[in-house]
């Protein structure tokens, strides 16, 4: 029974996320991309280099802040990307 | 330090907890109430990622490296980006393919086939069994910390007493209970997803916890760590990259992009984040909470490290920072916490990645060698125990391994092997979702190259550590070979070891499969999947079916099979699921609907035993069936365009194809040409924007005329041309080629353009010929104002388009003709029909018709005279009538004053004048007010060679063409044969009735009464004179009377008798017969008549009898007979009293005499005396004779032979013949039959003709008598050959006291005659003088005396 819920419920959703697919546009998926890899970009040198030194905020180091800094920026865009994608 | 039973029984509370969170787990989805579906979960149990590595390991390198370690937690946030698109693909396949591990992805998308699936486990067996290996260590590492403070076992405890050895049997039980079961084809496991994710919680609160008491409790917060940090000597690179080796970019890029790979791809990650996935969807959620669960878990790493540093902790120690510092610091609850977590963290990894990989070596080396071995049979039903030895092998190896091999290596390193060692499944794995020209061969070259790289490049050096392999290798390389040595392969230097394996095992791997795939090229089940694994997400198109099945088994036989392999339930379950994805009930279905259950089931097996060894299955079974797969026949596949044609082009044939079809379209909707014109011309004008567009036709002469046209102007409809060879019209007809001209450039004149209109020579101009394969019918142009409006491919299209027009027109031509010829034979079969009609009828039906079946107006007909000088107006159209106002119209028109529509006669031929208003010499012009004439068209009627009218028509719509002439002619013609037939039969009738008249005079002049009846008797036919010797009228007696009636009673039958019978007459003959009829006044009228059989068909079908009256001739037959009879008697006496006197007066003479002379001479007396005797002897026969002759008595009659009777009467004549010397003939015949008669008459009759004959031979002679049978008589002939008898003698010789002789009395044949005719015979005479006489009588033979007589 489980199976079949399931099975129709991925069916039905089979449809409905074709549709997201399809809605959730280019330009959407092209956003994501290109975010990603300018995450990517972020996390290597050069970028990485200019925060590579020994300078701190608050006790915290430049470099360890960036990252994290990096990382929650990346977090916040998958996070708006999901949220506007299943919206639809 | 903690209490040993404390810490077991912390231990084994906490896993009993985890059983029964797994076992509620489970239970839940088997009620249907899942409590994993739900997209947090599927986020937090993706954290399985995080094992005791992460716990551990990441403290370890945070304290050696810095900040290298967050490159394994960030890059799995950077690939989080393209999960939406990546990751979903990869699920949605699995999902449709029952995909349950990665060999058996591979193996699916790779041909099906099963030694990549069998390469790839293997290759995954060898990084991960150490990686569970090393959690088991950690396990048990972290056990003996909390109790003793001391971490790693001797190296010689037995294994009974290796705590790490019970954990694993632990986790091989927990495996086993809640990921093999039973054998579920999806491979879901909540109860496990369930402890995952509960895990996942504890590690985090775990570490949290920690952190917080490290950052907060122990140090005053992140900034004051971070700051010692930096100002600890050696110490402040660990806030730095880039320093050295060990944390150089090269390296921070390998170990991120090593973690994409793996977040993926270690057999956990593969299992939590695509076979347990629930819903799609979930990803969305993952995406972000993931990163955020990493981000959280790691953000204390670095301050548990360096807290740990800056405690003292000594870094080699550093994996145990997080135990050390809570029992260090007095926080021995706490240490319990994180070692619950480590617990977990491990826990989670060994029993995921056992199941997982267990289903692996299952499904990837297990059954495809089972079926290589064809033990599949006995094998399956033990899937199930082999699954779960598997699961306990796979751990125990993993300790045994880890036992053995690694015990000094630290976490960090195994898990990076480990890491390489799943990333060789990259580039297989991206090209099986991403690039359709992947083959087998190329992942298999990869696959293999690169698990050889990784092997030999990094673990081999590890082996070379733990003294399996001599030290020279690593030194000098195999063979003494340094160019290959394993951590400097083929010389390349600088790079650290996991830098180093991840290039060159990536960079072979890589190359490898790009390179022998694009040499190779893809079987076509690896294109099939190729198809369906890139394409997954584009909408199913329905493919031609390519292939199908023989002799398919039923769903039922089908579900019987899979019940023996995966279950009843499982295989009721997947029928039902497929019957719904079907929706078509198998009595329906087709070849494909068997295709698809035969993929389905094959896909359902491979949940349960992987997609190598499921098709191998399912083929087996199939073919042990007799089904076998072939190939269809694609009926279309040599119509359909190649795939190379472009795009671009593509859509231009859909364009040209569509606008043909709608040309099609509307020339199939109508019969008539102005239709089929208007609906190309429209197509051209509507579908394309063509404004300027016309189509002409030829006529039987040769021009063109425009008979459609778009953009033209109306009077270009008048034109008629006949285009020249060197014009572009004529040059269209004549090659039957389309041609596309540019015009426009130079004003071109002359001949080419000849027929052109200005609209259309303005650009470019298409001509299309109008044909169909034998016959031209016309040109279709097409105009464009600008030069380069049409190319050359569009002259295809035109010349489609064009034929199209051909054939239709050509159609509808033959239809029309058809329809004509319907309409005209009706009109002439109407025609034939007017049998009793007038002339005036028929010859206006005629001509309505002639009008009606050329669509003309008007018409008339006129009569052509005899000798075709004059022409008589015959009958006119009812419109002519109308519209005509001229009064009196003339009805005779001399030929010689008849214009134009005499022509027809002149020439002998039919005219067309279609441009009535044109000058022509044959006109004459007509009265005004006369109806006006645009067009016009008469013929002559011919009969044989002679014009008998003509007829005309006018004022058709169209011009008048050889159609018209034929329809009109074929029906002028009928009429005039239907006139004449009907003059004819008119005659015919006349000349019948003429007939009957004079039938009717005859009968009715006749001086006969002629009297006819019917087979009934009743009188049928009456004449005049019947009447009047009747003394009927016709009225009273025809069809009343009977004939019997009129007769005397019993005369008819008599008639009717003698009138079959031969005798009288003949068959059917009755000739002269005397009869009695009835006279109206009841007196008996004597008739003499003779009647005949009328027969039809040799059927009697009555009587006609000619009457003639006899009563005058009844009575001077009376008359004359009594004046004979008179006058006989008056000769009679006469005759007598002659022959009594002579005697008579001898007698008295001599008497006398002898009185007187008595006494005289007696002797001359007595002679006298004598004489008188013997005339007194003489007086007595004669008085004899005349007595007999008076008192003729019957004759008695009695049968007798006439020839003896005739031989006795001869012997009687012998002496007289002898006499007088006549020679006797006798010819008697023989044959002659009895007859009756009365034989003393008859001898005295024999005797008297034969005496006359005798003495008509006095001089001797020849007496013949003959006797015989003649026309139904008996005769005799007695003839002679004496001196005959002269033809006056012979008329009277019958007669009484006739004679020729001196002697006689005259009565001999007078009494003959008399006798015969008692015996109803005759005499006939035939003599001739001087040569001899025939006698002869003639008796009725037997016969007649057989018919009954009334008298």
């Amino acid at each position: 029974m489980v199976i079949n819920i399931t099975r129709n419920l991925r069916l039905a959703n089979k449809g409905r996320q074709e549709e997201i697919i399809m809605t959730a546009g280019t330009k959407k998926r092209k956003l994501l991309a290109l975010l990603g890899i300018f995450i990517f970009f972020l996390l290597n040198p050069p970028l990485m280099q200019t925060f590579n030194r020994e300078a701190s905020l608050g006790g915290i180091p430049a470099l360890v802040l960036y990252i994290h800094l990096v990382w929650i920026l990346a977090i916040a865009g998958l996070y708006a990307f999901s949220r506007s994608s299943s919206r639809e | 330090m903690l209490d040993t039973g404390l810490v077991a029984a912390a231990a084994f509370g906490y896993l009993i907890l985890l059983f029964a969170i797994a076992y509620y787990g489970d239970r839940q989805r088997s009620r249907g109430r899942s409590i994993i579906a739900n997209p947090y979960i599927y986020a937090l149990s993706l954290a399985a990622y995080c094992t005791a590595w992460t716990f551990f390991g990441s403290v370890g390198k945070a304290a050696t490296s810095g900040v290298t370690f967050l490159t394994i937690y960030l890059g799995p946030t950077i690939i989080a980006f393209s999960w939406w698109f990546g990751l979903r693909k990869l699920l949605r396949i699995c999902k449709e393919n029952h995909l349950t591990t990665m060999s058996d992805f591979l193996a699916l998308r790779y041909g099906k086939g099963a030694f990549l699936g069998a390469l790839a486990t293997v290759g995954v067996l060898f990084a991960i069994t150490p990686y569970i290996g090393l959690q088991l260590k950690s396990i048990s590492g972290t056990f003996n910390i909390l109790i003793y403070q001391e971490a790693a076992p001797p190296l010689t405890m037995p294994i009974y007493q290796d705590t790490a050895f019970y954990v694993a049997l632990l986790l091989a039980m927990f495996g086993i209970l809640f990921g093999a079961r039973h054998l579920d084809p999806t491979e879901r496991h909540e109860g496990l997803v369930a402890v995952v994710v509960f895990e996942s919680i504890v590690e985090l609160l775990a570490f949290v916890s920690l952190g917080l008491l490290v950052t907060f409790g122990l140090f005053p917060g992140w900034g004051e760590i971070f700051t010692r940090i930096q100002q600890s000597p050696g110490l402040e690179q660990l806030l730095l990259v880039n320093t050295g080796p060990h944390n150089s970019y090269s390296l921070l890029l390998v170990l991120t992009l090593l973690a994409m790979g793996a977040i993926h791809f270690l057999p956990r990650m593969f299992h939590m984040a695509v076979v347990e996935n629930t819903d799609e969807r979930h990803i969305l959620t993952a995406i972000w909470l993931f990163p955020l669960y990493l981000l959280l878990i790691n953000l204390f790493v670095m301050p548990i490290a360096f807290g740990g540093l800056l405690l003292g902790l000594p870094p080699e120690q550093a994996d145990t920072f997080v135990l050390r510092i809570p029992l260090q610091t007095g926080h021995p609850y706490l240490a319990l916490l994180v070692f619950l977590g480590g617990l977990s963290a491990s826990t989670a990894m060994v029993a995921v990645a056992s199941i997982a990989v267990s289903t692996m070596v299952v499904n990837s080396l297990v059954m495809p060698l089972a079926i290589r071995l064809r033990l599949q049979e006995r094998i399956t039903p033990h899937l199930l125990t082999i699954k779960r030895s598997a699961i306990l092998l796979l751990i125990l190896l993993g300790y045994f391994g880890y036992h053995f091999l690694f015990p000094t290596v630290m976490l960090v390193d195994i898990g990076l092997i480990a890491f390489c060692g799943v990333m060789q499944l990259v580039p297989a794995m991206l090209g099986a979702l991403y690039w359709r020209e992947a083959t087998r061969w190329g992942a298999i070259a990869g696959l293999g190259s690169g698990f050889f790289l990784w092997g030999y490049t990094l673990v081999l050096p590890y082996f070379v550590e733990a003294g399996w392999f001599s030290p020279t290798l690593l030194a000098q390389g195999p063979f003494g070979l340094a160019f290959f040595k394993p951590t400097a392969f083929l010389g390349l230097t600088g790079l650290d070891k996991l830098s180093h394996t991840f290039f060159w095992s990536l960079l072979f791997n890589a190359g490898a499969f790009v390179g022998v795939s694009l040499i190779t090229t893809p079987s076509p089940v690896e294109e099939e999947q190729a198809r369906r694994f890139v394409g997954v997400f584009e909408q199913e198109r329905e493919l031609p079916l390519e292939k199908r099945y023989t002799s398919f088994p039923s769903l039922d036989h089908l579900t019987h099979f899979l019940e023996s392999l995966i279950g009843h339930r499982k295989a009721a379950a997947a029928r039902r699921a497929f019957l719904q994805e079907v929706a078509i009930p198998e009595s329906e279905w087709g070849d494909r609907e068997k295709l698809r259950l035969a993929g389905f089931v094959e896909r359902t097996l491979a949940g349960s035993i992987g997609p190598a060894a499921a098709r191998v299955i399912v083929e087996g079974y199939l073919s042990s069936l007799g089904s076998r797969m072939e190939d269809v026949f694609d009926l279309f596949s040599r119509i359909s365009s190649s795939l190379e044609e472009s795009e671009q082009q593509l859509r231009r044939r859909v364009a040209e194809l569509s606008v043909l079809f709608e040309a099609a379209r509307r020339l199939a909707y109508s019969p008539y040409i102005p239709d089929l014109l208007e609906g190309v011309l429209g197509v051209l004008e509507e579908q394309l924007g063509i404004e300027t567009c016309a189509v002409r036709l030829l006529d039987e002469r040769g021009y063109l005329h425009i008979k459609g046209s778009r953009g033209l102007p109306p009077e270009a409809r008048e034109q008629v041309v006949k285009p020249g060879p060197e014009s572009l019209l004529g040059q269209c007809l004549s090659n039957f080629t389309p041609q596309v001209v540019a015009l426009g450039d130079s004003p071109e004149t002359g001949p080419r353009l000849r027929g052109l209109l200005e609209e259309e020579i303005m650009g470019s101009l298409v001509l299309a010929p109008i044909a169909t394969e034998t016959v031209t019918l016309g040109v279709l142009t097409a105009a464009g104002s600008q030069k380069g409006f049409f190319t050359r491919e569009h002259v295809e299209f035109f010349q489609s388009l064009a034929g199209q027009l051909g054939l239709a027109v050509r159609t509808a031509n033959m239809e029309e003709a058809l329809r004509l010829d319907e309409s005209r034979l009706e009109a002439v079969w109407q025609l034939s029909r007017m049998a009793g009609a007038s002339l005036k009828e028929i010859t206006d039906f005629a001509m309505e018709e002639g009008v009606r079946l050329t669509k003309s107006k008007i018409g008339y007909l006129a009569f052509m005279n005899e000798d075709e000088t004059v022409l008589t107006m015959q009958a006119w159209s009812k419109t002519a009538m109308e519209e005509c106002i001229v009064v009196d119209k003339p009805l005779i028109y001399p030929l010689e004053t008849t214009g134009l529509w005499g022509e027809a006669v002149r020439q002998r031929r039919p005219i067309i004048t279609n441009d009535y208003a044109a000058a022509n010499p044959f006109k004459k012009g007509y009265p005004p007010g006369h109806v006006e004439v645009r067009r016009h068209l008469n013929i002559p009627v011919f009969d044989g060679d002679h014009i008998v009218a003509v007829a005309g028509v006018g004022n058709k719509d169209e011009e008048y063409d050889e159609s018209d002439v034929r329809q009109l002619t074929l029906l002028m013609n009928a009429m005039w044969w239907q006139i004449k037939r009907q003059r004819e039969e008119d005659a015919l009738a006349a000349e019948v009735e003429r007939g009957i008249y004079f039938q009717k005079l005859l009968i009715h002049t006749c001086m006969d009464g002629i009297v006819g009846n019917d087979m009934d008797g009743v009188i049928r036919t009456f004449n005049d004179t019947a009447a009047k010797i009747m003394g009927y009228e016709p009225g009273e007696v025809l069809g009343r009377m009977n004939i019997r009636d009129l007769y005397a009673p019993g005369q008819f039958r008599e008639i009717e008798a003698r009138i079959h019978d031969p005798f009288y007459g003949g068959e059917g003959v009755l000739e002269n017969y005397e009869s009695l009829i009835r006279h109206q006044d009841g007196s008996l009228v004597p008739v003499w008549l003779s009647a005949r059989l009328l027969k039809e068909n040799d059927r009697e079908i009555g009587m006609i009898a000619h009457i003639k009256d006899l009563r005058e001739r009844k009575r001077m037959e009376e008359e004359l007979l009594r004046s004979e009879r008179l006058a006989i008697l008056g000769k009679m006496a006469a005759h007598i009293s002659h022959e009594i006197k002579n005697p008579l007066m001898l007698i008295g003479g001599f008497a006398r005499q002898v009185l007187k002379d008595f006494a005289q001479d007696p002797q001359k007396n007595l002679e006298k005396l004598h004489i008188i005797v013997d005339e007194v002897k003489r007086l007595e026969e004669f008085l004899v004779e005349v007595g007999s002759y008076a008192k003729f008595s019957e004759p008695q009659k009695k049968p007798g032979n006439l020839n003896a009777l005739i031989q006795e009467t001869c012997q009687r004549l012998e002496p007289s013949l002898r006499e007088s010397k006549i020679n006797l003939a006798l010819a008697l015949d023989p044959g002659l039959p009895e007859t009756q008669f009365d034989p003393g008459h008859l001898r005295q009759v024999i005797l008297n003709i034969a005496k006359n004959a005798i003495e008509a031979m006095d001089t001797g002679g020849a007496l013949t008598i003959a006797t015989g049978l003649r026309t139904g008589r008996i005769f005799v002939t007695i003839g002679d050959t004496g001196v005959g008898i002269p033809p006056e003698v012979q008329e009277k010789i019958f007669q009484p006291f006739f004679s020729s002789k001196p002697k006689g009395s005259g009565l001999g044949l007078a009494i003959s005659q008399k006798i015969v005719q008692a015996h109803q015979g005759e005499i006939v005479i035939d003599s001739e003088p001087g040569k001899g006489t025939q006698v002869t009588i003639y008796l009725p033979a037997e016969s007649y005396t057989k018919l009954p007589s009334n008298k």
